[in-house]
């Protein structure tokens, strides 16, 4: 068991997870010193590419003013973050974090991780310039403009190396465009593009591996799994690939913050002939709890509603508030996919229909958990 | 990366082939970095040689004579060796450079005038850091870079026309030591690993890379076993006949010896073979070799006992008063030590061989 982080370390750290926009995590938090009361150092994974760049971040427990080490991993052996500042004149170095360091100031340790990840940036972008390939000098050239692209020399076993492109796509602000949204970090949408780094000069280069990726919020808006990629053509380059899976893309987004929309007016349509739900969620609208009565059985009916919706239909689940198993939990339905249902009812109609097949399937319901419960 | 020839770097300055550690300079201090209570950095002072040259091949200098510039030029090119001889741990972590690894010169100045090594001895610089990875951080290397660049501080002591020749062959700092060491939750395991680095200055002045050399420590390891071997088993003690035989029979035999007329001769001879005794035992005289068997044997173990305590305490205030706590100090205590053991019937091979000194530094000073 190791001890807490020093006071000092821990508002610095504390500030980092708080208001950085990267989604920093912290792997492993450990004491340096012997006998130590507090912990003075820790492994950071700065999101970076689409992947994670480790780190440990040495601080002196004994010394806790004194500003923390970095130590990278093996991989990074070559990149020299200060060596990088110096060779770039008394100006920068007066302006890097660590000049000047104040314990005292919690910003500091977020300030240092910024400015590592942009060095950080800038030396994978001299590695893979640096490549002699033609294709992929020519990709850099007309690619690195593009805002926010990022770009990294990834090795292989067998000394073979990829250069690994994470091109964030659609020029707009998804968590803007989501009315509400209580997302936390910047959600995007990237291509990842993977290219093998041609050895011989004869061979055709080979088609690179594309992706798509996006932040985690961003799956609960729409499956990126089920967007279809267009191939990549022989001699095609990013530049040409990017404007036709952008616009692909970019219809499916509206479709998706379309989908919020009208799964919203199925929400409130509920209410005339339910009441109000007890539980709905206000942001995505991809979940709603009624509480309905047939006589004198009470119970809940869970809406599921797809990403799909209209176009596919709600998955109910009936929970008895009034039937329990042997472990005391209420008995509930299987999930119901299969009653009557058209996309291009209105809400006011949709809700109609599912109130009148509940109004059958009760009954139904009422003798399978009679049914269920344990003599 | 083979120890054939010097590598120039960069500047075309050569590069150390071959880096050695002197036991006791490594053993102080992986001590000092075991007993402090938290990070350590100082500094590694040593001295410079050139290795001899690769063999010439037969296609090499077959045409011309083979004994001009082409010679002088492979001399100058031929492997140069690093030999760490001491360090220097400095009381404040990082107090000779700042956080973003730039050296504070007149600090680096002091500390190296205090250390009593001259300044161009100085061979590169040591890091201890606990449970941390065994590769340099981002400031270890900015700081390896700008000691290495930083001349002026060599330049100070150094007597104007020295020659390639000279024993301190002119070399700038470039050695990083790192240490690491953890320890299992129970304190029961303790580890202490080390890698030697050498600094390598890309050309075009682009800064540098630390790369892990091996480290050869003199005196331990298997390299060191031909001194041994070399090793003849002649004694200056003279052939002493061994009999078993109760002290009062010994007594009443040299009784009758000094009075039964024994010859003249054989009188001189014995008082010969006992001054020759004498003279190698230092003292340490046959009651002193009685007294380790029998029941006196345990009083004067403990007598033992204490001066190695005494030595102990000796070499921990030596610790806590000097920061500076080098190899010498110890020696000195150590040398008292043994001085002292002598006065009271003790002898070095003794000591050496019976008692459990524990390995410090100035123990494998004082072997060598």
């Amino acid at each position: 068991m190791e001890p807490p982080l020093s006071p000092l370390i821990v508002a610095q750290l504390n500030h980092l997870l708080a208001y950085s926009p990267l989604s920093v995590k912290v792997d492993q938090i450990w004491a340096g010193s012997r006998n130590a009361r507090v912990s003075d150092r820790f492994t950071l994974s700065i999101p970076f590419c689409l992947d994670y760049v480790k780190c440990d971040v040495i601080y002196d427990a004994l010394h806790p003013s004194v500003a923390p080490d970095v130590v990278f991993s093996s991989e990074d052996d070559d990149f020299d973050p200060l060596g990088d500042i110096a060779s770039e004149g008394e100006a920068r170095v007066s302006k890097s974090s660590l000049y000047d360091w104040n314990s005292k100031d919690p910003s500091r340790l977020m300030a240092l991780v910024h400015e590592l990840r942009d060095l950080y940036m800038h030396y994978q972008r001299r590695r893979v310039g640096e490549l002699d390939d033609a294709r992929l000098k020519f990709e850099m050239n007309t690619m690195l403009p593009r805002e926010g692209i990022e770009v990294c020399l990834v090795s292989l076993p067998d000394r073979l190396e990829e250069v690994k492109f994470a091109v964030p796509l659609l020029d707009m602000d998804l968590n803007k465009l989501v009315p509400a949204c209580t997302w936390r970090h910047q959600q995007k949408i990237y291509l990842q593009v993977i290219f093998p780094v041609s050895r011989s000069y004869s061979s055709a280069p080979a088609a690179p591996r594309v992706k798509l990726v996006s932040t985690s919020e961003v799956k609960t808006l729409f499956s990126i799994e089920d967007v279809k990629l267009p191939p990549w053509l022989d001699g095609m380059c990013m530049a040409e690939y990017l404007p036709a899976i952008e616009d692909n893309l970019k219809l499916q987004v509206v479709e998706a913050i379309a989908s919020i929309g009208a799964r919203r007016r199925f929400i409130e349509a509920l209410a005339p002939l339910f009441g109000r739900p007890l539980e709905a969620d206000p942001v995505l609208c991809r979940r709603a709890t009624v509480l309905c009565a047939s006589g004198a059985f009470t119970f809940l009916a869970h809406f599921s509603i797809p990403i799909q919706f209209p176009k596919q239909q709600p998955t109910l689940v009936m929970q008895s508030s009034q039937h329990f198993n042997s472990q005391g939990t209420p008995i509930s339905s299987p999930p119901i996919n299969d009653y009557p249902w058209s996309p291009r009812w209105d809400p006011p109609q949709m809700a109609e229909r599912v109130f009148e097949f509940l109004a059958d399937e009760c009954l139904n319901f009422k003798k399978f958990c009679i049914d269920a419960i344990p003599q | 990366m083979a120890a054939a020839a010097a590598i120039p770097d960069g500047d075309g300055h050569p590069l150390f082939s071959k880096i050695s550690i002197s036991g006791p300079a490594l053993a102080s201090i992986i001590e000092r970095f075991a007993s402090s209570p938290g990070d350590i950095d100082g500094l590694l002072f040593g001295h410079v040689t050139r290795l001899p040259p690769p063999d010439p091949r037969d296609d090499d200098g077959g045409h011309g004579s083979p004994n001009s510039s082409a010679g002088s030029a492979a001399a100058a090119n031929s492997p140069l060796a690093a030999t760490i001889t001491g360090h220097l741990s400095l009381a404040s972590r990082a107090s000779f450079y700042d956080a973003l690894g730039r050296l504070i010169s007149p600090s680096l100045r002091n500390a190296a005038s205090s250390s009593g090594h001259p300044a161009a001895s100085l061979l590169g610089w040591f890091s201890g850091r606990r449970r941390s990875p065994l590769r340099p951080s981002m400031r270890e290397r900015a700081v390896s870079i700008s000691l290495f660049r930083t001349l002026d501080l060599l330049d100070t002591n150094a007597p104007p026309n020295r020659s390639l020749e000279s024993l301190d062959l002119p070399h700038r700092p470039s050695i990083f030591l790192l240490l690491s060491s953890s320890t299992t939750g129970n304190q029961a395991v303790h580890t202490h690993e080390y890698r030697a680095f050498a600094l390598r200055l890309r050309a075009g002045g682009g800064g540098g890379v630390l790369e892990p050399r091996s480290l050869d420590i003199v005196n331990v390891g298997p390299a060191f076993r031909a001194q041994y071997s070399s090793f003849s088993p002649v004694s200056a003690l003279p052939w002493m006949p061994c009999q078993l035989r109760g002290p009062e029979e010994g007594e009443r035999e040299m009784g009758i010896k000094r009075g039964g007329g024994e010859s003249l001769n054989r009188l001189q001879e014995l008082a010969r073979e006992q001054h020759l005794l004498d003279s190698s035992t230092g003292g340490f005289g046959a009651e002193s070799l009685e007294r380790l068997v029998g029941p006196e044997a345990t009083a004067y173990t403990s007598e033992l006992e204490d001066l190695k305590a005494e030595f102990l305490n000796y070499e921990a205030e030596w610790n806590d008063r000097n920061e500076n706590f080098s190899v010498e100090v110890c020696h000195v205590g150590y040398t008292e030590f043994k001085t002292r053991a002598g006065q009271l019937g003790g002898r070095e091979s003794l000591i050496e061989a019976d008692w459990n000194v524990p390995i410090t530094s100035c123990c494998l000073a004082c072997l060598l």
